[in-house]
């Protein structure tokens, strides 16, 4: 990957950079009387061009979910290697991915559930799959698809599915990652990895299971090792948290088991985990010549959005603007 | 379960019907879950379901109150059962005066 490719993408994000919601708007929305009020503030901004033909506030899905495919439209004509972006389109292939196995399982039309965005032709891995031609696929698909099959037919539990795909997806990233050479890129995915694991030995643990679906649900390639987490199963959450504390991402996991044990929940640990994530992209900021930007202008897009279902729905559903504020994510600007 | 010749047993299905946030919970139960937005979706769901071999159709109150006569149409029916129930934004104690009111109906004072 050449760096000085990136010198015009990097222009043209830095001047949509200036068009990300800034905290101060979002809160203005968190303020926000009603629904109707908070689209007014809404239509003030970049959004205002995908916000036609709205019906009915309770649509706000529709707005969200036509910005994030125009950002990934634009950033993959932006981007001069199309696996910049593929690093984060990827997971939409693999909930995909989900959707046309749980489809063809059920006999069920699950048309709304699929999402528009992915790295690759979804429509054609669907026709691909049904017709049960699985020869020009990708081989991490095809190899997820093959796994999920033998197994469904042996022991016929949905949790499954999503556990092998799962775990080919971040094995799948992690290729992806490592071929490009970027540091941003392998640590970002190494370190989702790690929070992945985190968040998944905690609810294993809530849920009395044993150390043998523990080793199927961790994946490997974290920089904690994943014999580590697995052999954790027993530990108390403050042991988890100091045995954790000298990795990148220790701080965080030991703030977010401590807000766990107050409240027995794991949204305020998620919410650690994306601020974590953000922030490692913050640096990309002063990169000038590179991909960093443009991975980093999708994931602050992402979040944004995030930010605004959170508030969207909180509002439909009469939160006050204090548990709003509580839940919102760190932006990128 | 060990049945009587030529007894067939008939498995009614469960919905839910109130606004999104409220009821997609249910999904995870087997529940089908028919999220609305307004009156006017809320009485064709209903009125649609209610003719498509459902026993119980569990609504939120909020929903509820805004079509209290296609409630009412049921109550006067043996199936399907349609039973309020509080949604996320809390009860409105409708659910609660109606069983209150089937209690008096039924034992002719209110032992609840």
């Amino acid at each position: 990957m050449d760096r000085m490719d990136y010198i015009q993408a990097v222009t043209r994000t830095r001047v949509l950079e200036t068009r990300l919601l800034s905290r101060a708007r979002l809160e203005r929305m968190g303020d926000a009387k009603d629904m109707e009020d908070l689209l007014k503030v809404l239509g003030e901004t970049e959004y205002a061009n995908v916000m036609g033909g709205l019906a009915r506030v309770e649509e706000y899905e529709r707005i969200l979910s036509s910005e994030l495919e125009r950002v990934y439209k634009l950033m993959y004509e932006i981007s001069k290697d199309r696996i910049v972006v593929d690093l984060l389109a990827l997971k939409y292939d693999y909930h995909n991915l989900k959707v046309v196995i749980k489809e063809k399982i059920l006999q069920k039309d699950l048309e709304e559930m699929y999402m528009s965005i992915g790295s690759m032709d979804f429509l054609k891995i669907k026709m691909d799959y049904l017709a049960g031609n699985l020869r020009d696929m990708d081989p991490n698909l095809r190899e997820a698809i093959e796994e999920v099959e033998r197994d469904f037919e042996i022991n016929e539990d949905p949790q499954r599915i999503d556990i092998i795909i799962d775990k080919y997806y971040f094995s799948h990233l992690y290729q992806l990652a490592e071929s490009t050479d970027i540091p941003l890129f392998i640590d970002y995915v190494k370190d989702l990895i790690d929070f992945t694991n985190i968040r998944t030995l905690i609810r294993v643990k809530k849920q009395n299971k044993d150390i043998k679906f523990l080793e199927e649900v961790v994946v490997p390639n974290g920089k904690i090792a994943r014999d580590d987490i697995v052999l954790s199963i027993n530990d108390s959450i403050e042991g988890i948290a100091a045995k954790f504390k000298s990795y990148d991402v220790g701080p965080d996991i030991r703030k977010g088991l401590e807000k766990y044990q107050e409240s027995n929940r794991l949204s305020e640990f998620e919410k650690l985990m994306d601020d974590y994530l953000m922030d490692i992209n913050k640096p990309s900021k002063y990169v000038n010549f590179g991909p960093e930007p443009i991975f980093s202008y999708i994931l602050a897009k992402e979040t944004e959005i995030k930010a605004l279902r959170i508030i969207m729905v909180s509002k439909l559903n009469k939160l006050s603007p204090d548990d709003i504020r509580e839940r919102l994510r760190d932006l990128y600007v | 379960m060990t049945l009587e010749k030529g007894c067939v047993i008939y498995m009614y299905k469960v919905a839910v019907v109130g606004d999104k946030d409220s009821i997609l919970g249910f999904k995870a139960l087997g529940i089908d879950a028919f999220p609305v937005i307004d009156k006017d979706e809320a009485r064709r769901i209903v009125d649609t379901i209610a003719r498509d071999d459902y026993g119980i159709i569990f609504i939120t109150e909020q929903m509820a109150s805004l079509i209290p006569d296609t409630i009412e149409r049921y109550n006067n029916e043996t199936i399907p059962a349609v039973i309020l129930i509080p949604s996320n934004q809390g009860t409105l104690n409708i659910g609660m005066d109606k069983i209150n009111k089937n209690v008096e109906k039924a034992v002719g004072t209110n032992i609840l």
